[in-house]
């Protein structure tokens, strides 16, 4: 489970990767919705899917 | 003629006939959007020079014995992330301010014009599109005609409210997630956002590539068909449409719904909905004889992988900006999409497959059914500035969960069609009738079987306080 503390150091490691500075006072927002991010994708990653099923970015109805 | 609330197909009619010439219609709507528009500020440019030189060459077509097509000399407007010669696409932003206007109008516009429709204008949108709510801190807030202290929807936030507003018949918008769904629902208007891969969207200000239509609102089924008509036909210049062959929806419109397997939405699009969404659902549902309640599977979670390739996709699209200008970006956007920047890979590889696995099931359901009637927003228009409601006495935010009944449709790219339920004296509320891939003119032939019952309709939006219905009469 993702927490705070969890969060800034992720997106720490994350924005220094991309050279993205974050100024201070968008930080809270940020890590507000990068922990709403967290949420959901727990919901998605536990999900099971097969191996074979198409990652392709490109969809088609 | 007025062309306040006259439909794009009388005026077309009456513009073809010689009855009315294009240049009176596109003046009368010029004078109304510069009356009516004070109050809903839905335009973000008028092309008045251009929207007159172009009545100018249809009265010069229809005099002259040429068909000036099927839409002659009807106003349009469209969401500002569609290109217009000239016109900076600010896609609602104030960054995109420094870009150099477009050269050519993009694709959509291009069709709609050479059916002999006139563009009259840009129109507000939510920042880059990633919105449902109408506000924008840079330009204000898109008002809903129908009650000026509340919300219009978004993103396609003007597209809803001019139309609604009788500033134009028909509008174009985007939807990404819900953003012609949830205005048309707040607004009272029809929408349709059709099969992803439909509709090209080359010469557009993108968001989210693997999500992103672009679709019509309209304030009857016969204009949004027109619309939707015109601007059918494949376009190389945008990789993602599907070779589909034309499929004019307007001839079968009068069909009706006889052969059609229509059912209810149940479970996810049954929970959180206040009492307003509930009834019209039901209305809908009763009034096409669907007794049949159908699940989608892992509809909570299709949603939170839209969110999740929502925000990566977007933050990725404007890491540069992001870098370079981030204090430009409004408030409510900036966060959102910096999340989604630094989100790691792995979490959109899965929500990319989920969505073939979601796709697969929900085409497993329409073996049975061939129309999926569902809620389009939980409630009607919440008030300007209001950060949370109650859905099923639980207080959640206003922002992400307009689009709690849209975003798992859009998902999957099936086409759907936003109704307005006849409500008299009330706020207006639209229904999702939702279709397998491809299907859009079968939902059209439903929402006309509903409009041609009185069961739904676009209500006009009265004049708010201080403002009579019309403009003053001109000179």
């Amino acid at each position: 489970m993702m927490d705070r503390v969890k969060a800034d150091a992720a997106i720490a490691v994350a924005a220094s990767v991309l050279a993205l500075d974050i100024e201070a006072a968008h930080c809270d927002d940020v890590v507000a919705n990068y922990l709403r991010l967290c949420e959901l994708a727990e919901l998605v990653l536990g999900f099971p899917l097969d191996d074979h099923e198409d990652a392709g970015p490109v969809f088609t109805p | 003629m007025s062309v306040e609330f006259s439909s794009a197909a009388g005026i077309a009619a009456a513009v073809s006939a010689r009855r009315v010439s294009a240049r009176e219609v596109i003046r009368a709507a010029l004078d109304r959007i510069a009356y009516r528009d004070r109050s809903v500020n839905a335009f973000s440019e008028v092309c008045e020079a251009r929207a007159l030189m172009r009545a100018a060459i249809i009265d010069e077509a229809i005099a002259a014995g040429r068909p000036a097509g099927p839409l002659a000399g009807v106003p349009f407007a469209v969401k500002n992330l569609f290109d217009l010669k000239g016109v900076r696409t600010l896609a609602g932003s104030k960054i995109n301010a420094a870009d150099s206007p477009p050269t050519a109008d993009a694709t959509l516009v291009q069709r709609l014009e050479r059916a002999g429709a006139i563009c009259v204008g840009a129109l507000h949108m939510g920042e880059y599109a990633y919105d449902f709510t109408g506000e924008n801190a840079h330009y204000g807030p898109v008002r809903n005609p129908h009650d000026v202290q509340r919300m219009s929807g978004g993103s396609s936030s003007g597209s809803g409210a001019a139309v609604a507003a009788g500033l134009v018949p028909i509008a174009l918008g985007s939807d990404t997630n819900g953003s012609i769904r949830v205005p048309a629902s707040l607004c009272g208007t029809f929408g349709l956002k059709p099969t992803y891969g439909r509709l090209s969207r080359a010469g557009t200000f993108p968001f989210v590539g693997s999500l992103d239509h672009l679709g019509p609102l309209a304030r009857s089924v016969a204009d949004l068909t027109l619309a939707y008509d015109a601007m059918q036909g494949t376009d190389a210049a945008d990789p993602v449409m599907v070779a589909q062959p034309i499929e004019a929806a307007l001839p079968t419109l009068r069909d009706g719904v006889a052969g059609l397997r229509v059912a209810v939405a149940g479970d996810y699009f049954e929970n959180g909905l206040e009492a307003d969404a509930r009834t019209a659902v039901a209305a809908v549902a009763a009034s096409c004889g669907a007794a049949r309640r159908v699940v989608l599977p892992e509809a909570r979670r299709a949603r939170a992988a839209a969110f999740l390739i929502t925000a990566i996709e977007g933050g990725s699209l404007h890491l540069g900006r992001l870098r370079t200008r981030a204090a430009d970006f409004d408030p409510d956007t900036r966060g959102r999409l910096i999340a989604g920047a630094l989100a790691p890979a792995a979490w959109y590889a899965q929500a990319q497959k989920f969505r073939r696995w979601f796709h697969r099931a929900v085409i497993q359901v329409f073996r049975e059914v061939d129309v999926i009637i569902a809620p389009a927003t939980p409630c009607v228009a919440p008030l300007i500035g209001q950060k949370t409601m109650m859905l099923n006495g639980v207080e959640v935010p206003v922002r992400p969960n307009l689009g709690l009944y849209t975003q798992p449709i859009s998902f999957i790219g099936l086409p759907a069609v936003a109704v307005p339920v006849m409500r008299a004296g009330k706020l207006p509320i639209g229904v999702q009738i939702i279709g397998a891939p491809w299907q859009e003119a079968a939902l059209l032939r439903v929402a006309a079987a509903l409009e041609a019952k009185g069961v739904v309709a676009a209500p006009a939006a009265a004049a708010p306080h201080g403002l009579s219905t019309a403009p003053p009469l001109r000179g």
